[in-house]
């Protein structure tokens, strides 16, 4: 994954004797730090980059004396006068540097602090990766960008200080091997950190970026998976409501509850709103009594009422499965006006394929397939193109029974009716599924750590 | 509101805090009966044997040092939600968790190829080959953990544990004079040469091993105890400890009073097994060879896997038994080379088993002040552990393990070199 990205418009330095314009984190960490008067500050420790850039501007230094020595220096960014290879040379004499490390700005961040060495999401892979290098672009302004971290092998012994002989000794044995060139490098455009500030409390993530959110849902979950627990809290917060939600019916039970129970109830009841009402419904049920009570309330009514519907059955029962969303309509709709409202609703609706018919009593009387209805005339009725007397089943029966019905007949989702025939909701074909792929994956990987 | 059956069934929950502390419990016992493997069990009867009642009164401070520990690697795992591995690096960078690292996998393959030595002595006592033993068990382990059911099995492991108690009823029926063996544990005595100081670090190397750490951390995090049921974690963790402690020296005792009583020197299985005479008279060998055998198999499977888990967690490899071996080659690598390699060392012809097992005892007493320092400096941290950061006691009593093992290393290494080991 090698891709060099340059911010846009910089010229490349080419000053006859400096460094190469791209330079690597750890061939700067521990490097000489000058003043004017070419006294010795320190060797470099840490530096601070702006994230109001898109690819961030390094802002600030710090320089150390020693491991031991107590009392670092910070210089400014603008105070660097030239990145020798045997030393940084600042414009200032010493005593204009501040003392200690300064707390970085809002939009800052100290690279050793955050970065280095932390788990970051590679958005462009969708895996949680550990920053081993950093590798930054020399402007001709005196600029320096952090473009890419580096996630590879080779930067783990770069970092080690072992580069020059592990690659002679592999220079030696195999000439092209592959291990030379594979450098992982990941543009920073697709780098989410994961921890804005490196203090226990402070440990929040402010902004999800973009890319993040454009994850697919079940990477979102994987992704959340991988992290640790404040790490996970921490992205989960960031997210918005709606690719929360998303992520949220796919994680496992365990830390679905969690991360529900994370963020604070106004934004839980958010989040909650947005998710298919089964799904609510499950993770609900599995929360402490006051907890959950407290979340219905804060949900709009209307979500509310489906969800407590739902929570009147048993987790594994076709009625504590099956959702209220579904496009239920009267069979005296023409196939067009059908069509009309399937358009207005398909937004809201979680399962559009199968379009169910009811009476004026909300009886079930026929299902049509939305292939069904595209291929019929604009003005057939619909009790002329429905199949009549669909399968059902009752909401007290078991997963296993709505699974063999599915599998049967065939069916992509299951309708659910109460004793006098009215509709109640319908069981898609994946709630069904997971079930089933759980069964044998926890034959297979029912284990601890 | 309207009645909500699944919810109703939890509320309704009677004693909802044994609930929560049953759900929570496990880390800090299996770490516990982990902790009593081959190494441990050839250790406890080593010393036991050779030293009598000289070596019970390290268990007070060991013991004390044990909950001290292992409670701050719990508390660090519930608060952080991190592993240690994954802390060491994020705090103290690349190049010291490498080498504490590789020193991590060095140790642990020793531990490995104990149990490994475990397995063979065990079944030898039967007179079946260690070349048929030990790599039916590496396959079986290796089967188990990548393909089988581990879970399930954990807890027939577990069960099996119910084994230690034999050593405590025996240590019973041997009618030690109480009165004596309590005045050896609270007078502590010490000898200074260094069959003795050898047999000090083994012991507590055995009993304080720096994988526990790393495993019972993972182990939390892993189980996703919250900062808020701490409190229930914190009692298994010392539960897990005491029971530790308890086995171990009854261990001891039984070995005093039968082996060393009679001045038997423990050079194979079949010698240590004598200790359980008292309780299984003739069939005293087969039952150690099933303890043995059980410890062993345990240990075994659970070594490896938390060695490669500790590795890439440290270095950002991909991990866990649910990946492919392509998405995670490191992982896979790792854990299978442990177990090839320790496979491989025991069936090397001439290798004596006990010495093995009792040797990589001491590479772990080595180990364990140099992953205690790193604990130490983390949970000390505020901006990390918040509220619940180690009290001046806690570190008192760490620093002094670290400066008491970091001494005994140091003689044990002065000794070799001055070749009188």
């Amino acid at each position: 994954m090698e891709r060099h990205d340059a911010p846009n418009g910089a010229r490349i330095d080419s000053r006859a004797g400096a460094e190469p314009p791209f330079v690597f984190y750890s061939a700067l960490h521990g490097r000489r730090v000058v003043d004017t008067a070419g006294v010795e500050v320190g060797r470099l420790e840490d530096l601070a980059v702006s994230l109001a850039d898109a690819f961030p501007a390094a802002t600030a230094l710090v320089a150390r004396r020693g491991r031991f020595e107590p009392f670092p220096l910070t210089a400014r960014w603008r105070d660097v006068d030239a990145i020798d290879p045997d030393a940084i040379r600042l414009r200032v004499r010493v005593e204009r540097l501040t003392p200690g490390r300064v707390a970085p700005a809002e939009h800052e961040l100290w690279i050793g602090q955050v970065l280095l060495d932390r788990q970051i999401v590679d958005t462009a892979g969708a895996k949680v990766v550990r920053v081993n290098d950093l590798h930054f672009l020399r402007v001709a302004s005196g600029d320096l960008h952090l473009v890419h971290v580096d996630v590879g092998f080779r930067g783990l012994v770069r970092r080690l200080g072992w580069a020059p002989a592990i690659d002679a000794a592999v220079r030696t044995v195999a000439p092209n091997a592959r291990y030379l060139q594979n450098e992982r490098l990941i543009s920073w455009r697709y780098v989410q950190p994961l921890t804005i500030s490196g203090s226990g409390e402070a440990l929040q993530l402010k902004v999800a970026r973009k890319e993040l959110g454009e994850l697919h849902p079940a990477e979102l979950a994987d992704i959340l998976t991988e992290l640790d627990g404040r790490e996970r809290e921490s992205v989960f917060r960031a997210l918005d409501a709606e690719s929360a939600a998303e992520a949220l019916t796919e994680v496992e039970p365990k830390i679905r509850e969690r991360l529900i129970v994370s963020v604070p109830a106004e934004r839980a009841a958010d989040i909650l709103e947005e998710m298919p009402p089964d799904e609510a419904a499950d993770l609900l049920a599995a929360l402490p009594e006051p907890q959950s009570a407290e979340l219905l309330q804060k949900m709009e009514r209307e979500d509310a009422a489906d969800v407590e519907t739902l929570l009147r059955y048993e987790a594994d029962t076709a009625g504590g499965m099956m959702t209220t969303e579904l496009v239920a309509l009267p069979a005296s709709l023409s196939a067009a006006d059908a069509l009309a409202r399937l358009q207005s609703v398909a937004g809201d609706v979680e399962f559009i394929y199968y379009l169910y018919v009811v009476d004026a009593d909300q009886r079930l009387v026929g299902v049509i397939t939305i292939r069904h209805l595209l291929l019929a005339a604009a003005d057939a009725r619909l009790d002329t193109i429905m199949q009549r007397e669909p399968e059902s089943v009752r909401p007290d029966d078991t997963r296993e029974q709505v699974a063999e019905l599915a599998e049967k007949y065939n069916l992509l989702a299951v309708p659910v009716l109460d004793a006098a025939g009215k509709l109640l909701g319908i069981v898609t074909i994946d709630d069904v599924l997971t079930h089933v792929t759980e069964l044998a994956w926890k034959w297979k990987l029912g284990r601890a750590r | 509101m309207e009645a909500r059956p699944r919810a109703l069934s939890r509320s309704a929950a009677l004693w909802p805090q044994i609930v929560r502390f049953l759900a929570i419990m496990g880390p800090g016992f299996i770490t516990a009966n982990v902790d009593n493997d081959a190494g441990g069990i050839t250790t406890y009867s080593l010393a036991g044997a050779r030293y009598g009642y000289g070596l019970v009164w390290t268990f007070v401070p060991m013991t004390i040092a044990l909950v001290v520990v292992q409670e701050m690697c719990a508390r660090m795992g519930a608060v952080t939600g991190k592993g240690l591995a994954d802390l060491i690096r994020e705090n103290f960078g690349v190049r010291v968790t490498f080498y504490a690292m590789a020193m991590l996998v060095l140790a642990d393959l020793g531990n490995t190829v104990a149990e490994f030595a475990g397995i063979a002595a065990s079944l030898e006592i039967f007179g079946v080959s260690r070349f048929v033993t030990v790599p039916l068990a590496a396959v079986f382990v290796w089967w188990l953990v990548v393909y089988g059911s581990y879970s399930k099995v954990e807890k027939v492991f577990l069960g099996a544990c119910v084994f230690y108690v034999v050593y405590i009823a025996s240590a019973v029926l041997a009618h030690p004079g109480w009165g004596d063996v309590a005045r050896e544990t609270l007078r502590p005595h010490a000898t200074v040469d260094a069959a003795y100081v050898t047999m000090l670090v083994g012991l507590v190397g055995t009993t304080i091993a720096p994988w526990m750490q790393f495993y019972q951390q993972a182990a939390i995090v892993e189980k996703g105890v919250a900062v808020e049921d701490y409190r229930y974690s914190r009692i298994d963790v010392v539960a897990g400890c005491l029971f530790t402690s308890i086995v171990a020296f009854f261990i001891i005792v039984a070995c005093a009073e039968t082996l060393h009583a009679n001045h038997v020197e423990v050079e194979t299985a079949a010698d240590a097994a004598q200790a359980l005479r008292p309780i299984a008279g003739a069939y005293c060998a087969a039952l150690f060879a099933f303890g043995l055998f059980n410890a062993s198999l345990f240990s075994a499977s659970v070594l490896p896997l938390a060695t490669a888990y500790s590795v890439c967690e440290a270095f950002g490899w991909e991990m866990g038994v649910n990946k492919r071996l392509r998405e995670a080659p490191h992982f896979y690598g790792l854990y299978t080379g442990l177990i090839v390699v320790g496979t491989a060392i025991i069936l090397m012809p001439g290798i004596p088993l006990l010495p093995v097992m009792y040797l990589s005892q001491v590479a772990n007493g080595v180990l364990l002040p140099i992953v205690l320092v790193f604990m130490l400096r983390l949970a000390s941290r505020r901006d990390l552990m918040g509220e619940y950061v180690n009290t001046p006691a806690m570190n008192a009593v760490a620093w002094i393990t670290v400066v008491v093992m970091a001494v005994l290393s140091v003689a044990l290494v002065g000794f070799t070199l001055a070749g009188q080991t």
